[in-house]
C-alpha cells in the first residue's frame, strides 16, 4: 500500500500510535498493518522504547 | 543445591523464543493457506503463494508444515476454511490504519475479540475528516535491472501487466498496481524478446 497523502505526528501521538501498530501486529490474525503516519527517525526510537 | 539447574535459565529463555517462533509461523502458515487458495498450489503458477512459502523457508519452516499449509488451501487437506479481511480504521493523530487480517471465523472479530477492541480504539480517537483515503496503490514491486535492463522494455511490461505507476528509484523500477498482477507476464506466448520482469505483488482480489 502506498498512501496518497501522510499525516505527521510527533509526541504523545507517536508513541500511542506505536504501541497500537505493535498490538495489531502482535495477534495472530493479523497480517499486515498499513498506516500513512510520518515521524521522525528519533521519534520513531523514543516511541519504540 | 536448590536453584543451580543449568536447564532452568534456558528452559525460560527458550519458551520465549518459541513462543515468538509459534506466533511468526501461525501467520506465515495463514498467509500461504490463503494464497494458495486464492491462486491455487502451484508455485511457480502462483506468485503471491510463491512469496509466502519463499518468506516461511527463510523463517526456517519445515517442508512438511509448508506443504500441509499449501494443501489445506486447495481443500486437499481437511482444515478450517481461512478467510481474508480488510478493517480501517484511524488512530492517534487522525492516521489512517489499514489492516489486513484472515481469520477461520471472522465473526469473532465482532466480539471480544482483541483486533475488535484495538480498531475501537482506533476508530474512536478518530478526526472524521482527516486523512480520509489512505492509498490507492496495491502493492509495490521492485525490480532490479539485472532481470530487465531496459527501461522502456520494462515498463511496457508493466503497463501490459496492469501496473498503475511505474517510477526509477535509484538503481530499482518500482511498479505500483491496483490489482493483482495475476496475469503470468513473465511468460510472453509469443515470443521472449526480453528478459523477465517478475511481479512480485503478494496482493489478490478481496473475499469481501
Amino acid at each position: 500500500m502506498v498512501p496518497k497523502n501522510t499525516v505527521k505526528v510527533e509526541g504523545k501521538d507517536a508513541e500511542q500510535l506505536i504501541k497500537l501498530i505493535d498490538a495489531l501486529e502482535e495477534l495472530d490474525d493479523v497480517a499486515k498493518v498499513f498506516s500513512n503516519f510520518e515521524m521522525d527517525a528519533d521519534a520513531m526510537a523514543e516511541a519504540g522504547n | 543445591m536448590a536453584g543451580h539447574s543449568k536447564w532452568k535459565p534456558i528452559k525460560r529463555k527458550k519458551a520465549v523464543t518459541d513462543n515468538r517462533r509459534a506466533s511468526a509461523w501461525t501467520k506465515l502458515i495463514r498467509e500461504i493457506t490463503v494464497a494458495a487458495k486464492a491462486g491455487g498450489g502451484d508455485i511457480d503458477g502462483n506468485p503471491r503463494l510463491r512469496l509466502a512459502v519463499d518468506t516461511a523457508k527463510a523463517a526456517n519452516m519445515p517442508n512438511v508444515n509448508i506443504d500441509r499449509a499449501i494443501k489445506k488451501g486447495t481443500g486437499e487437506l481437511e482444515g478450517e476454511t481461512i478467510v481474508e479481511l480488510a478493517y480501517e480504521g484511524y488512530g492517534p493523530g487522525g492516521v489512517a490504519i489499514y489492516i489486513e487480517a484472515t481469520s477461520d471465523n471472522p465473526t469473532r472479530h465482532r466480539g471480544r475479540h482483541p483486533l475488535r477492541l484495538q480498531t475501537a480504539m482506533a476508530a474512536t480517537s478518530a478526526p472524521p475528516t482527516r486523512s480520509r483515503g489512505c492509498s490507492t496503490a496495491r502493492g509495490r514491486s521492485p525490480s532490479t535491472p539485472p532481470r530487465c535492463p531496459n527501461e522502456e522494455q520494462a515498463l511496457e511490461l508493466a503497463l501490459e501487466a496492469g501496473a498503475e505507476d511505474f517510477t526509477k528509484e535509484g538503481d530499482q523500477f518500482i511498479v505500483s498496481t491496483a490489482r493483482s498482477l495475476s496475469t503470468p507476464c513473465w511468460r510472453p506466448s509469443r515470443e521472449r524478446a526480453s528478459p523477465p520482469i517478475r511481479p512480485r505483488s503478494r496482493w489478490s482480489r478481496r473475499t469481501r
